[in-house]
């Protein structure tokens, strides 16, 4: 069961993990989050292989995947 | 045969005495710079102290020196290194590293003539403010000033107990004439020997500056023994985490300055005689006091009422004892120092004008001669 | 909500929300990409000791959850050396900064590699003092902006790994935060080596250096040093002119030589054996 968790409280919008996916899952949301930012956002779950690409990047501690490649 | 404890009579030089103090005491850990005239104790170290199954390193500088001695001791071992005034002058952020982590470790100073490079095999007592306010901001040493190869032996065992028990940077200060003099030294079957405070607590409740009181001090367990220890020069809270307040700030300066400052009568140490009906009383501490006994006792012969006072412990200053002799009255303090005259200002300040102190500086290269300090007695009775 | 997986190893009573580095930063990348090879190698935390010194990545360690060393700027190697050497068992990690490494720590990081310490130290190369605003450091290039050379730097950088690896560290090597896995492999072989490995990485410093350069924010700095940097094989058939500005990544140095506590701890056998004899 594969999830991508974004904690709004921490993500700063800095977008490397919007720019790295290579499935281009995530995109900025069009809302702003409670720290003044547009944060990360689930946009396409679907293509998502579970490369965690975005979470060995992200300088916030911020997103989460859920999942295991085997699955 | 006991590795640690050389037991016995033997002929030492005061740097040498030093050396088997300090492993006598337990340290395990010596880093230091080749440096005049503190050069002899790194050099019977190299051999000595892997004798005693310690481990002894050359230091780059005398900064590199003093922080893989802070290193060490942040692991556990008892930790020391060894220089002169030049080379304290170099230490000095990371002596107020040690104090503001309140991590024990000995530092020897055998002082030489300065300013600067000044006369490095030459004699002075140069560095009794440096070694206490000479790092930046508000903390507390001990200190204490031997007169004798002996002492040498005595005061480092000393000084590595008391920094154990108070967490706080902890100087021999050896004038030269003590570092390189030669004279017999006893040096006994046991020594006591003080080691830190542990935890009592495991290491889910622990709480690394968690203290009962402004003159507490905290439990050290070392790196490596699962308690997860946040050790940093910044201030800090009770759990080691770092903050700007104020109430932090003086809670946190005020326990580093008070559990040493608070404890000056405990720690006091001194040599003294005929006091009691002293007309002058002649204060000194290291070589200096030699010659003052000397100078007091001749004077006691002419009839004189002269009385001596050597202190052993330079910081925390002894207020208390000088407090008692004030009190008295006598006709004169005299205070001869190889310096322009330094801890004169600590007794004119305890004093405050009820006796009169007279400073008699030699600032460096020759020691008082008893003669001198016997005309000066002469000149006040 | 499931959180990232480097929380499992944090420190939340410090300051920031979760801390103080910039949006963007590669240092909170170069952290987690040690909590990996910690984790990957089985480490146990209560053996592994983290040392910083001064500035952003002085405060590296602070947030880690096992024992940490946040030491003076400039001399974690020489604290680190002293921990190694009174409990050799323990795994010691040093978080340096460009300017504090090769600037005022300079001696301490050729002494700790001549000497051959058993320690890993990684270097946060971002070309400038980050903390106090951007002044410029010992490896800003020539022509950089920073607010201390506001008429644009004119003096030399060090070659770090070069200048490791003369000294004497028997593990070299360099990434930049965009190679996340060569990264966390040279960590781990890092902390394997019995010696001292030094391990440099490019990172972004995207408030002072990378605006000040108009170089871009943290994500554009990284596709400036996943373009910019070339594999160290492929540099060595390139021309001065054409790796102008280029990164040189890959290991550069990997042998094996006696190390310093080790050897000290062989004279106290030494001396055992010499005192039996007698």
């Amino acid at each position: 069961m594969k999830k991508i968790y974004v904690d709004e409280d921490l993500c700063t919008g800095c977008g490397i993990c919007i720019e790295f996916c290579p499935k281009k899952v995530l995109s900025y949301s069009s809302q702003r989050s409670l720290r003044g930012i547009y944060p990360a956002q689930v946009e396409n779950l679907e293509a998502c292989t579970l490369c965690r690409i975005c979470e060995v990047y992200c300088p916030a501690f911020s997103i989460a995947v859920e999942g295991e490649k085997d699955e | 045969m006991n590795k640690r404890i050389l037991s016995g009579v033997h002929l030492f030089q005061g740097d040498d005495a030093c050396v088997e103090g300090a492993i006598a005491a337990g340290c395990n850990l010596f880093a230091g710079y080749p440096i005049t005239p503190a050069t002899e104790i790194s050099e019977r170290l190299s051999w000595r102290l892997f004798d005693a199954g310690g481990i002894f390193v050359q230091g780059a500088d005398e900064l590199d020196s003093l922080t893989i001695v802070i290193g060490a001791a942040c692991a556990g071992w008892k930790a020391m290194t060894a220089t002169s005034g030049n080379g304290i002058c170099l230490m000095q952020e990371c002596i107020g590293y040690a104090a503001i982590t309140e991590t024990p470790c000995v530092i020897v100073d055998v002082e030489r003539a300065g300013p600067g490079t000044g006369a490095a095999t030459k004699t002075m007592q140069g560095d009794v403010y440096q070694v206490r306010y000479g790092s930046n901001a508000d903390y507390s040493v001990i200190a204490l000033a031997p007169e004798s190869p002996q002492e040498m032996f005595d005061l480092t065992v000393e000084a590595f107990n008391l920094s154990e028990t108070y967490r706080v940077p902890t100087f021999i200060l050896a004038d030269e004439i003590v570092g390189h003099m030669r004279e017999k030294v006893l040096i006994p079957e046991k020594v006591k020997i003080v080691e830190r405070k542990r935890a009592k607590v495991p290491p889910q409740e622990f709480l690394p500056f968690k203290v009962e009181s402004d003159t507490d001090v905290p439990p050290m367990p070392a790196f490596g023994e699962g308690y997860r220890m946040p050790v940093s020069g910044l201030t800090h809270t009770e759990t080691g985490s770092p903050s700007t307040d104020y109430e932090i700030q003086k809670r946190m300066v005020s326990r580093l300055w008070n559990k040493v400052e608070k404890k000056a009568e405990q720690l006091t140490k001194i040599e003294s005689a005929y006091l009691e009906d002293a007309q002058v009383v002649v204060v000194a501490y290291g070589s200096v006091g030699r010659s003052v006994k000397s100078a007091v006792l001749e004077a006691r012969k002419q009839g004189l009422k002269a009385g001596y006072l050597r202190l052993i412990t330079i910081w925390p200053f002894p207020d208390r004892v000088i407090e008692d002799i004030a009190k008295e009255k006598p006709e004169a303090i005299i205070f001869p120092e190889m310096n322009m005259g330094k801890i004169v200002r600590e007794v004119k300040r305890v004093a405050g004008g009820r006796t009169e102190v007279i400073s008699f500086p030699k600032p460096g290269v020759e020691l008082h001669k008893p003669k001198e300090i016997y005309n000066l007695i002469r000149g006040v009775i | 909500m499931k959180r990232h997986p480097a929380l499992k190893y944090f420190r939340f009573d410090r300051p920031g929300n979760p801390h103080l580095w910039c949006s963007g930063c590669g240092i909170p990348q170069i952290w987690y990409y040690t909590i990996k090879a910690i984790e990957e190698l089985k480490l146990d935390i209560d053996k592994v000791l983290w040392v910083g010194g001064s500035g952003c990545t002085g405060r590296m360690c602070t947030y880690w959850i096992g024992d940490y060393f946040h030491t003076l700027h400039g001399r974690p190697l020489g604290f680190a050396t002293g921990a190694k050497l009174a409990n050799p068992e323990l795994t010691i990690i040093c978080h340096m900064g460009d300017g504090e490494v090769a600037g005022i720590g300079g001696n301490h990081l050729i002494q700790t590699a001549r000497r051959n310490v058993d320690l890993t130290a990684i270097v946060v190369n971002n070309f400038n003092y980050g903390m106090t605003g951007g002044q410029f450091s010992p490896t800003t290039p020539r022509g950089a902006f920073t607010m201390t050379s506001q008429l644009g730097h004119i003096e030399y950088p060090f070659d770090l790994c070069e200048l490791g690896a003369t000294c004497g560290a028997t593990y070299v090597a360099r990434w930049t935060t965009f190679q996340t896995r060569p990264l966390i492999r040279s960590i781990k072989k890092g902390i394997q080596k019995k010696g001292f490995s030094l391990i440099e990485v490019i990172s972004q410093c995207p408030i002072q250096y990378g605006r000040r350069n108009k170089i871009g924010n943290g994500m554009q700095m990284m596709k400036w040093f996943k373009e910019s940097s070339i594999r160290k094989e492929k540099a060595e058939k390139m021309s001065r002119e054409e790796l102008k500005g280029k990164f040189i990544i890959g290991e550069f140095v990997d042998i094996e030589k006696a190390e310093f506590c080790t050897s000290l701890r062989e004279l106290i056998k030494k001396r055992r054996k010499e005192s039996v004899k007698n």
